[in-house]
Protein backbone atom coordinates (compact mmCIF):
# COMPACT_ATOMS: atom_id res chain seq x y z
CA UNK A 1 0.00 0.00 0.00
CA UNK A 2 1.60 3.32 -0.95
CA UNK A 3 2.38 6.05 1.43
CA UNK A 4 0.44 8.62 0.31
CA UNK A 5 -2.68 6.60 0.00
CA UNK A 6 -2.03 4.69 3.94
CA UNK A 7 -1.24 8.25 4.96
CA UNK A 8 -5.10 9.33 3.95
CA UNK A 9 -6.47 6.03 5.73
CA UNK A 10 -5.28 6.61 8.90
CA UNK A 11 -6.33 10.29 8.69
CA UNK A 12 -9.72 8.64 8.06
CA UNK A 13 -9.62 6.74 10.60
CA UNK A 14 -8.07 9.07 13.46
CA UNK A 15 -12.22 10.15 13.32
CA UNK A 16 -14.34 8.69 15.73
CA UNK A 17 -17.45 9.63 13.80
CA UNK A 18 -15.99 8.17 10.76
CA UNK A 19 -15.08 4.96 12.54
CA UNK A 20 -18.47 4.66 13.57
CA UNK A 21 -19.38 5.25 10.32
CA UNK A 22 -17.41 2.40 9.36
CA UNK A 23 -19.09 -0.04 12.00
CA UNK A 24 -22.14 0.77 11.00
CA UNK A 25 -21.67 -0.21 6.83
CA UNK A 26 -20.03 -3.20 8.52
CA UNK A 27 -23.88 -4.38 8.73
CA UNK A 28 -24.25 -3.83 5.44
CA UNK A 29 -24.71 -0.43 2.85
CA UNK A 30 -26.69 2.63 4.08
CA UNK A 31 -27.62 6.25 2.54
CA UNK A 32 -26.66 9.52 3.53
CA UNK A 33 -29.66 10.10 5.48
CA UNK A 34 -29.69 6.26 6.45
CA UNK A 35 -26.35 7.15 8.36
CA UNK A 36 -27.37 10.83 9.51
CA UNK A 37 -30.58 9.52 11.88
CA UNK A 38 -28.38 7.34 14.44
CA UNK A 39 -25.62 9.98 14.62
CA UNK A 40 -27.63 12.76 14.93
CA UNK A 41 -25.76 14.76 12.56
CA UNK A 42 -26.77 16.79 9.72
CA UNK A 43 -26.32 14.96 6.11
CA UNK A 44 -24.03 17.88 5.09
CA UNK A 45 -21.79 16.52 8.06
CA UNK A 46 -21.79 12.90 7.28
CA UNK A 47 -21.30 13.20 3.66
CA UNK A 48 -18.38 15.40 5.10
CA UNK A 49 -16.93 12.25 6.30
CA UNK A 50 -18.11 10.25 3.36
CA UNK A 51 -16.21 12.20 1.03
CA UNK A 52 -12.66 11.78 3.70
CA UNK A 53 -13.42 7.92 3.72
CA UNK A 54 -14.08 7.67 -0.19
CA UNK A 55 -10.51 9.40 -1.07
CA UNK A 56 -9.07 7.38 0.97
CA UNK A 57 -10.49 4.43 -0.23
CA UNK A 58 -12.44 2.65 2.54
CA UNK A 59 -15.53 3.52 1.43
CA UNK A 60 -17.26 3.33 -2.12
CA UNK A 61 -21.05 4.92 -3.00
CA UNK A 62 -23.35 3.50 -5.40
CA UNK A 63 -24.25 4.70 -8.35
CA UNK A 64 -27.90 5.39 -7.21
CA UNK A 65 -28.49 8.86 -7.89
CA UNK A 66 -30.97 9.54 -5.41
CA UNK A 67 -29.41 7.71 -2.72
CA UNK A 68 -25.73 6.85 -3.15
CA UNK A 69 -25.51 4.06 -0.83
CA UNK A 70 -22.64 3.62 0.72
CA UNK A 71 -20.63 0.60 1.54
CA UNK A 72 -17.45 -0.57 3.34
CA UNK A 73 -14.46 -1.28 1.44
CA UNK A 74 -12.85 -3.88 3.60
CA UNK A 75 -9.83 -4.72 1.69
CA UNK A 76 -8.50 -1.06 2.38
CA UNK A 77 -9.38 -1.54 6.39
CA UNK A 78 -7.53 -5.29 5.45
CA UNK A 79 -4.35 -3.38 4.39
CA UNK A 80 -4.11 -1.39 7.18
CA UNK A 81 -4.44 -3.73 9.38
CA UNK A 82 -1.56 -6.09 7.68
CA UNK A 83 0.99 -2.99 7.47
CA UNK A 84 0.16 -2.48 11.29
CA UNK A 85 0.63 -6.17 12.11
CA UNK A 86 3.78 -5.79 9.88
CA UNK A 87 5.32 -3.35 11.65
CA UNK A 88 4.65 -4.16 14.95
CA UNK A 89 6.24 -7.77 14.34
CA UNK A 90 8.74 -6.12 13.24
CA UNK A 91 9.49 -3.64 16.39
CA UNK A 92 8.72 -6.28 18.64
CA UNK A 93 11.25 -8.81 17.60
CA UNK A 94 14.14 -5.99 17.57
CA UNK A 95 13.14 -5.39 21.01
CA UNK A 96 13.20 -8.81 22.01
CA UNK A 97 16.69 -8.96 20.27
CA UNK A 98 17.75 -5.74 22.04
CA UNK A 99 17.02 -7.30 25.72
CA UNK A 100 18.74 -10.03 25.02
CA UNK A 101 21.76 -8.19 23.99
CA UNK A 102 21.32 -5.81 26.98
CA UNK A 103 21.68 -9.10 28.98
CA UNK A 104 25.28 -9.71 27.13
CA UNK A 105 26.23 -6.38 27.78
CA UNK A 106 25.39 -5.85 31.81
CA UNK A 107 26.97 -9.36 32.07
CA UNK A 108 30.17 -7.71 29.96
CA UNK A 109 30.44 -4.52 32.03
CA UNK A 110 30.05 -6.47 35.48
CA UNK A 111 33.19 -8.28 33.81
CA UNK A 112 35.11 -5.32 33.35
CA UNK A 113 34.07 -3.85 37.22
CA UNK A 114 35.53 -7.03 38.53
CA UNK A 115 39.06 -6.67 36.57
CA UNK B 1 -0.22 7.39 28.94
CA UNK B 2 -0.72 10.66 28.66
CA UNK B 3 2.21 11.42 26.15
CA UNK B 4 1.36 10.96 22.35
CA UNK B 5 2.86 7.23 23.00
CA UNK B 6 -1.31 6.52 22.42
CA UNK B 7 -0.77 7.60 18.62
CA UNK B 8 0.04 5.71 15.95
CA UNK B 9 1.46 1.66 16.33
CA UNK B 10 2.79 2.00 19.95
CA UNK B 11 4.83 -1.10 21.35
CA UNK B 12 6.67 -0.92 24.95
CA UNK B 13 8.30 -2.80 27.09
CA UNK B 14 10.35 -3.00 29.80
CA UNK B 15 14.34 -3.73 29.63
CA UNK B 16 16.54 -5.67 32.86
CA UNK B 17 18.91 -2.91 32.36
CA UNK B 18 19.30 0.77 33.78
CA UNK B 19 18.73 3.66 31.09
CA UNK B 20 21.65 5.07 29.99
CA UNK B 21 22.56 1.45 29.09
CA UNK B 22 19.61 1.32 26.78
CA UNK B 23 20.31 4.60 25.40
CA UNK B 24 24.04 3.46 24.49
CA UNK B 25 22.83 -0.25 22.78
CA UNK B 26 20.16 2.39 21.25
CA UNK B 27 22.59 5.14 20.03
CA UNK B 28 25.97 3.50 19.80
CA UNK B 29 26.40 2.26 16.04
CA UNK B 30 28.24 -0.72 17.17
CA UNK B 31 25.50 -1.86 19.51
CA UNK B 32 22.62 -0.90 16.74
CA UNK B 33 24.25 -3.26 14.24
CA UNK B 34 23.70 -6.48 16.62
CA UNK B 35 20.08 -6.13 17.98
CA UNK B 36 18.29 -3.70 15.16
CA UNK B 37 15.35 -5.64 13.34
CA UNK B 38 14.26 -9.34 13.00
CA UNK B 39 16.54 -12.32 13.62
CA UNK B 40 18.01 -13.62 10.35
CA UNK B 41 18.73 -10.56 9.20
CA UNK B 42 22.05 -9.13 9.34
CA UNK B 43 22.37 -5.24 9.46
CA UNK B 44 24.79 -2.51 9.00
CA UNK B 45 25.06 0.53 10.26
CA UNK B 46 26.08 3.00 7.89
CA UNK B 47 25.61 6.01 9.46
CA UNK B 48 24.27 7.09 12.66
CA UNK B 49 24.59 11.13 13.15
CA UNK B 50 22.83 11.76 16.44
CA UNK B 51 21.83 14.81 16.34
CA UNK B 52 19.35 17.06 15.29
CA UNK B 53 19.38 17.56 11.77
CA UNK B 54 21.60 14.45 11.56
CA UNK B 55 21.08 11.16 9.45
CA UNK B 56 21.02 7.76 10.36
CA UNK B 57 20.65 4.64 7.95
CA UNK B 58 20.62 0.92 8.48
CA UNK B 59 20.85 -1.58 5.96
CA UNK B 60 19.17 -5.52 6.82
CA UNK B 61 20.63 -7.87 4.86
CA UNK B 62 18.45 -11.14 4.07
CA UNK B 63 19.67 -14.64 3.48
CA UNK B 64 19.35 -14.20 0.12
CA UNK B 65 21.56 -11.05 0.09
CA UNK B 66 19.00 -8.79 -0.33
CA UNK B 67 19.59 -5.66 0.99
CA UNK B 68 16.49 -3.17 2.91
CA UNK B 69 17.45 0.52 3.49
CA UNK B 70 16.28 2.22 6.28
CA UNK B 71 16.98 5.74 6.71
CA UNK B 72 16.08 9.11 7.85
CA UNK B 73 17.08 12.38 9.94
CA UNK B 74 16.62 13.09 13.27
CA UNK B 75 14.33 16.25 14.25
CA UNK B 76 14.72 15.46 18.49
CA UNK B 77 17.39 14.00 21.14
CA UNK B 78 16.80 14.57 24.48
CA UNK B 79 19.51 12.22 26.17
CA UNK B 80 18.69 9.71 27.75
CA UNK B 81 15.00 10.34 27.30
CA UNK B 82 13.87 10.98 24.16
CA UNK B 83 14.63 10.49 19.91
CA UNK B 84 11.96 11.56 17.52
CA UNK B 85 13.10 10.97 13.47
CA UNK B 86 11.68 10.42 10.35
CA UNK B 87 12.24 6.63 9.34
CA UNK B 88 11.64 5.48 5.49
CA UNK B 89 11.58 1.29 5.16
CA UNK B 90 12.88 0.27 1.33
CA UNK B 91 11.48 -2.28 0.13
CA UNK B 92 12.59 -2.60 -3.59
CA UNK B 93 12.24 -0.01 -6.18
CA UNK B 94 9.14 2.19 -5.78
CA UNK B 95 8.08 0.19 -2.28
CA UNK B 96 9.21 2.85 0.36
CA UNK B 97 7.23 3.08 3.09
CA UNK B 98 7.74 6.18 5.50
CA UNK B 99 6.86 7.12 8.83
CA UNK B 100 7.63 9.17 12.06
CA UNK B 101 9.37 6.97 15.09
CA UNK B 102 8.89 8.30 18.61
CA UNK B 103 11.47 6.85 21.24
CA UNK B 104 10.96 7.36 25.02
CA UNK B 105 13.14 5.72 27.75
CA UNK B 106 11.46 6.06 30.82
CA UNK B 107 13.89 5.65 34.12
CA UNK B 108 12.71 2.69 36.43
CA UNK B 109 15.83 2.78 38.43
CA UNK B 110 17.17 -1.03 37.56
CA UNK B 111 14.73 -1.08 34.81
CA UNK B 112 13.97 1.00 31.73
CA UNK B 113 10.33 1.22 29.98
CA UNK B 114 11.29 1.92 26.37
CA UNK B 115 8.26 2.76 24.79
CA UNK B 116 8.21 3.54 20.36
CA UNK B 117 5.71 5.25 18.39
CA UNK B 118 5.36 4.24 14.46
CA UNK B 119 3.35 6.68 12.58
CA UNK B 120 3.20 6.54 9.22
CA UNK B 121 3.41 9.64 7.09
CA UNK B 122 4.32 11.68 4.41
CA UNK B 123 5.58 14.43 7.30
CA UNK B 124 9.34 15.01 7.37
CA UNK B 125 9.94 18.35 8.42
CA UNK B 126 9.54 18.49 11.82
CA UNK B 127 7.06 20.87 11.88
CA UNK B 128 5.10 18.28 10.28
CA UNK B 129 5.88 15.81 12.55
CA UNK B 130 4.75 18.04 15.55
CA UNK B 131 1.18 19.22 13.71
CA UNK B 132 1.23 14.87 12.82
CA UNK B 133 1.96 13.68 16.68
CA UNK B 134 -0.42 16.37 17.73
CA UNK B 135 -3.61 15.97 15.25
CA UNK B 136 -3.93 11.93 15.51
CA UNK B 137 -5.95 10.61 18.61
CA UNK B 138 -6.92 6.67 17.86
CA UNK B 139 -4.90 3.77 19.11
CA UNK B 140 -4.31 1.62 16.08
CA UNK B 141 -3.12 -1.30 18.14
CA UNK B 142 -6.40 -1.85 19.67
CA UNK B 143 -8.03 -0.78 16.13
CA UNK B 144 -6.03 -4.19 14.77
CA UNK B 145 -7.95 -5.63 16.81
CA UNK B 146 -11.02 -3.79 15.87
CA UNK B 147 -10.79 -4.59 12.09
CA UNK B 148 -11.77 -8.18 12.45
CA UNK B 149 -14.85 -6.96 13.70
CA UNK B 150 -15.71 -4.36 10.49
CA UNK B 151 -14.74 -7.23 8.07
CA UNK B 152 -16.61 -9.94 9.81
Amino acid sequence: MATELLDLTFAALADPTRRAILARLASGEASVKELAEPFAMSQPAISKHLRVLERAGLISRGRDAQRRPARLEAQSLAAVADYIESYRAFWEEGFVRLAAYLQELKKETSHDAGQ
Amino acid sequence: MTQDSSNGIVIERVFDAPRDLVWQAWTDPAHAAKWWGPGGLKTRVDELDLRVGGAWRYVMTGPDGAEYPQHGVFSEIAPPERIVTSAAFEYGPGMTQMAVMTYAFEDLGAQTKLIMTHTPSEAFDEQMIAGVTAGWNANWDSFVDYVPTLVG
